[in-house]
């Protein structure tokens, strides 16, 4: 009996043991919870919402929107001096700025973050953001292409040395002769000597400094070079090229990218062209500050830590690479490399009023109030937990029972459902509660006024729209993957098959979600001062009129249509993803439609997203699902996209005089006239062009009980800061 | 049987790189990077590559063997700049987290909810068997019969969400999506444990079956040996000898294949993101949870026969010395 007894009492004390060493934290103040656990706490490499939601609490930008009506306030530092061109701001940061380990936050900060974002090694998603600023895009190439050189040995044939070349071999050589002795393992040929070479290498650079071609002339008379070369291509003197490259890379972005400190307190940034929305960009996550000591894992002495402490890191000579522990330089590639464990407890430094006190791997973050932070009483709540559950199901039997305070994603099988029961509640209370909106209360307020919800109501669930737009692409290119002719070349046939779509119907008999339909890209009325245009509304007889006209039409009376040859519409190859029902639904009711309507024949393809994505990157499709979110408050942030060579254009769509308005608007200075063009270009595309379908505004769904949770902005961009977020929960 | 254990371990590690070895060139072919996003915005691509390269996405052998040397800590050993004993490498979806990281906080959740869902899966199995195999053919028998069927047929996305609606919306006696106390760890391990108890009952019963039809047991009844002592104290000993060969791969399977069950629960296990990380080709993440669930298997396999072989002296195992 024992020996059977025995196995079982001790799993039963190592069950014991393992429940005593993992303990749940206290309740917050505010508890939220995540579909997704966040990506990164590192404000540079962010880019999904959830994780944008934390740099509000756990840094301060230079400026801040307020997120009601996305209007610009100070933050870090006080509205800017602008120059009469537009390309010039001078920010004043606050003096009493401080991180949270006590360094205070000055404008050496802010050009070491940016600096940071814009190096190709970082390889942030918003990059291109940065090169707004004056001299970023050229650094950015440069350094790109210093990486491509380096990869690339050296040629051991005088002959294909090219000027690149030779001043990379000229700079590593005299890199090498400059240091005190020669890195280990690394021996000059015998014949040489040091002090000759070293006379050889100042006569090249110095040729180099006269011309290009004239270094080349004369490295193709030193015999003795492509031995030195050939002696040195090894891993120690790789190491020394690779950090010599970063120094440079250090200076010429100090000499090159115009974003200065004048002083401690003082930034300066001169933008390549006027860009009414930069201090837009100043507020988005990607521009917040990090700290730099802390990102690379720098190992101060005492007396170094304290004067960081007292007047700002900058004060310091940056330790070795050896005595910083998160970042290295990659001897193989010479790129900057950088790990990421900064990002959590015990290490993380912020300036923002939360700071990170847990980070549990798709589990939980807790934020608790910044002891270091300029205003003491800023942030709402004391402590945030934020937890993450992953399955939409759980995710709503767990706000049922009362333990969490917001769920930030409801994307449940059930959702339509739901939302029919919010309709009923508020159809229950219709009177009163259009009593109360005239009474001046905002919603939750005035639904927080009315009885509680009966058997098959509810009043917790709350659609917001977003930023962004559900659509489908028409692929543009004049062939086919298959080598086709490809149909939707035409606008013609574009602009019909956009308007044969009745998207009402889609979004209240198939998604169930009542979006707001789109007949333009940008959701109206999200960015202030700038006028939507109509686009094409749902007009069927104009639809087949237009398929007719571009020559499309049921010829023989089959129910198809076919060519003026007779041959009939190409099978219509509609690509989505299958990662959610959601395009499953939608494409099989525009599929419904469109053979229906137009008489053509529609193959669906569902993929997952990984192959959907490439079969679009690939032009493998005629149609495809899609959709978009803005990133900052300018039409660019969606317009872009139509230019021929943007990055994320899957349609080709390629028109010269969208391209060369687009261009035309980056050198505009007067913000109206430029928000007037850019309209105009809304226009053309949406009324003329139509490369992709608008479907709906895309919305997303929260739960908290009205009256319970306050300070959620309404606004599309739904950029909500957790520190303005109070509650009413015990 | 030192002798055995011996060569179990010297084979242990052969196998671990064959499965490291398919399990790796299965995880290379799945399509996408990791690196990016499936949606939004697409960065440059030479900043993709780049991307890549720095994580050695880009060439298949190169990954393999820089993997592999990291962890089994070969290059710690051979005292690589920045390298670390047993490194699995940054999640490469998640790269502020490294999989030691991600394994250390969450390895335990599973294998306490797996451990746990075994011991509920025993008592309920057991007991099951015991009732249901002393009477064959009664009604109890019956009732038994029925309740096993459910636990082998009933997906667990089912059992799980019906027990959080009635055990925890409705009558509010256990906490949703919480881990920490033996209150949360109830209902998943429940959950987790029905099939693997309903296994077990039939083991048990047809073991009780054999045994209570066997001399020894009628030699004691003649004693007058009262029934509960001869079914608990002779009988359920021997019967009970097949489940304890099967508790050995069925611990493997609770501690491993709980990902549905932790996502019902919203249990922090490593199942769940073991899945996410095969849809996201997070490779270091894949390898590094097969890496180490794979070697625990191993043990666990030996430790079940070293069991066996102390529990009842007079087995003998294959490959061991016959004394």
């Amino acid at each position: 009996m024992v020996r059977i007894v025995a196995p079982a009492l001790t799993l039963l004390v190592v069950l014991a043991l393992a429940l005593y060493l993992d303990a749940t934290p206290p309740r917050a103040d505010l508890v939220l919870v995540n579909r997704n656990d966040a990506f990164t706490l590192d404000p540079q490499r962010m880019s999904w919402m959830q994780d944008l939601r934390f740099a509000s609490a756990l840094y301060e930008p230079l400026l801040r929107w307020d997120n009601t009506d996305f209007s610009i306030h100070p933050a870090a530092a006080a509205l800017p001096e602008v120059s009469d061109d537009h390309r010039t701001y001078t920010f004043h940061l606050r003096h009493d700025g401080r991180w949270s380990n006590g360094d205070p936050v000055t404008a050496h900060d802010f050009i070491a973050s940016w600096r940071r974002a814009l190096l190709p090694d970082t390889a942030a998603d918003y990059s291109g953001m940065f090169m707004l600023i004056e001299g970023g895009e050229a650094f950015f190439t440069w350094r790109m292409q210093r990486l491509a050189e380096f990869g690339a040995d050296l040629p051991d044939d005088a002959t294909l040395i090219t000027p690149e070349v030779a001043q990379r071999v000229v700079g590593r050589l005299f890199h090498l002769l400059a240091q005190p002795a020669l890195p280990e393992g690394i021996a000059l040929p015998p014949a040489l000597d040091r002090e000759a070479l070293q006379r050889e290498m100042r006569r090249l650079l110095e040729a180099a400094d006269r011309s290009r071609t004239s270094l080349i002339s004369e490295l193709e008379q030193s015999t003795r070079l492509l031995e030195v070369v050939a002696a040195l291509d090894d891993e120690s003197s790789r190491t020394v090229e690779a950090h010599w490259l970063w120094d440079q890379t250090m200076a010429r972005f100090r000499d090159t990218v115009r974003v200065t400190a004048p002083d401690d307190f003082t930034l300066r940034v001169h933008l390549a062209r006027p860009a009414p929305y930069f201090l837009d960009l100043v507020c988005f996550g990607a521009f917040h500050p990090v700290h730099r000591p802390t990102v690379e894992g720098w190992q101060l002495n005492a007396s170094d830590l304290a004067l960081a402490n007292d007047r700002g890191w900058h004060m310091v000579v940056p330790p070795p690479f050896e005595a910083r522990r998160w970042v290295t330089i990659n001897p193989q590639t010479a790129r900057f490399e950088q790990r990421h464990d900064w990002t959590k407890p015990p290490y993380h430094v912020g300036n923002g009023p939360y700071v990170l006190r847990t980070w549990r791997y798709k589990r939980d973050i807790l934020l608790e109030r910044n002891a270091q932070y300029h205003t003491p009483d800023f942030a709402r709540c004391d402590r945030i937990l934020a937890v993450v559950i992953n399955d939409p199901n759980t995710a709503v039997l767990a706000f049922e029972t009362g333990r969490f305070d917001w769920l930030t994603d409801v994307s449940a099988e059930y959702l339509p459902d739901m939302l029919a029961q919010r309709k009923a509640y508020e159809a229950a209370h219709a009177e009163d509660l259009r009593a109360l909106l005239a009474g001046g209360m905002n919603i939750d307020e005035a639904l927080s006024a009315l009885p509680p919800p009966q058997e098959g109501q509810r009043r917790n669930i709350h659609v917001f729209p977003t930023f962004g737009t559900d659509f489908y692409s028409f692929n543009c290119r004049p062939t086919l993957s298959n080598g086709h002719a490809n149909p939707f070349a035409s606008a013609a046939v574009r602009r019909a098959f956009a308007r044969s779509i009745d998207k009402q119907a889609i979004v209240d008999n198939v998604t169930r979600l009542h979006e707001p339909v789109a007949n333009t890209f940008i959701p109206p009325h999200t960015i202030a001062g700038y006028e939507s245009p109509e686009g094409l509304a749902y007009d069927l007889q104009a639809a087949r009129r237009e398929l007719a006209a571009a020559g499309w039409d049921d010829r023989d009376g089959d129910g198809l249509i076919e060519d003026e040859r007779g041959n009939p519409f190409p099978v219509i190859d509609l690509l989505y993803s299958t990662n959610t029902s959601r395009y499953k639904w939608i494409s099989l009711e525009l599929k419904a439609q469109w053979e229906k309507t137009l008489g053509v024949r529609v193959q669906l393809r569902g993929k997952d997203s990984k192959f959907y994505k490439d079969d679009l990157i690939k032009g493998d499709f005629m149609i495809a699902r899609g959709r978009w979110y803005g990133d900052y408050g300018d039409p660019t942030t969606f317009l872009n996209i139509f230019h021929t060579l943007d990055g994320n254009n899957d349609r080709k769509f390629s028109d010269p005089m969208i391209d060369e308005m687009l261009e035309d608007a980056d050198r505009i200075v007067d913000p109206q006239a430029r928000l007037a063009l850019l309209s105009e270009i809304e226009r053309l595309l949406f009324e003329e062009h139509m490369p992709l379908m608008p479907i709906c505004q895309l919305v997303q769904v929260y739960m908290y009980e009205p009256g319970n949770v306050h300070g959620l902005s309404r606004h599309p961009r739904l950029s909500q800061f957790l520190w303005q977020i109070e509650t009413e929960s015990p | 049987m030192s002798g055995l254990i011996l060569r179990r371990l010297l084979q242990a590690p052969l196998i671990l790189l064959v499965i490291y070895t398919i399990t790796f060139t299965l995880a290379w072919l799945i399509p996408g990077n990791p690196l990016e996003n499936p949606e939004g915005r697409r960065p440059p691509p030479e900043v993709a590559e780049a991307m890549k390269a720095r994580y050695n996405l880009d060439s298949y052998w190169g990954f393999y063997w820089d993997y592999l040397a990291n962890a089994t800590s070969l290059r710690y050993v051979q005292g690589r700049e920045g390298a670390k004993p047993f490194d699995l490498g940054p999640s490469l979806r998640h790269q502020d987290w490294t999989v030691n990281e991600i394994l250390a906080d969450q390895l335990p959740v599973s294998l306490t909810l797996g451990m746990l869902a075994i011991f509920i899966a025993c008592g309920i199995g057991i007991l099951a068997g015991m009732i249901g195999g002393t009477k064959p053919g009664s009604l109890r028998d019956f009732a038994t019969l029925i309740v096993a069927l459910v636990g082998i047929s009933l997906p667990s996305f089912v059992i799980g969400t019906v027990l959080l609606v009635t055990c925890s919306v409705w009558w509010k006696i256990f906490p949703i999506a919480s881990w920490g106390t033996l209150g949360d760890m109830i209902l998943p391990a429940l959950t987790l444990s029905l099939p693997f108890a309903a296994y077990i009952a039939r083991l048990t019963r047809f073991g009780m079956i054999d045994q209570m039809n066997a001399d020894y047991v009628r030699a004691a009844r003649a004693r007058g040996v009262g029934e509960l002592r001869i079914v608990i104290k002779h009988a359920l000993k021997n019967a009970a000898l097949p489940v304890l060969s099967y508790l050995g791969p069925a611990a493997a399977m609770a501690m491993t294949g709980s990902f549905v069950v932790e996502r019902v629960f919203a249990v922090p296990g490593i199942g769940q993101h073991f899945v996410d990380a095969v849809l996201s080709k997070d490779l270091t993440l894949i390898m590094g949870v097969v890496i180490v669930y794979s070697t625990l298997l191993v043990c666990f396999n030996l430790l079940v026969d070293v069991l066996y072989h102390w529990i009842d002296p007079r087995i003998t195992l294959a490959g061991s010395p016959t004394t």
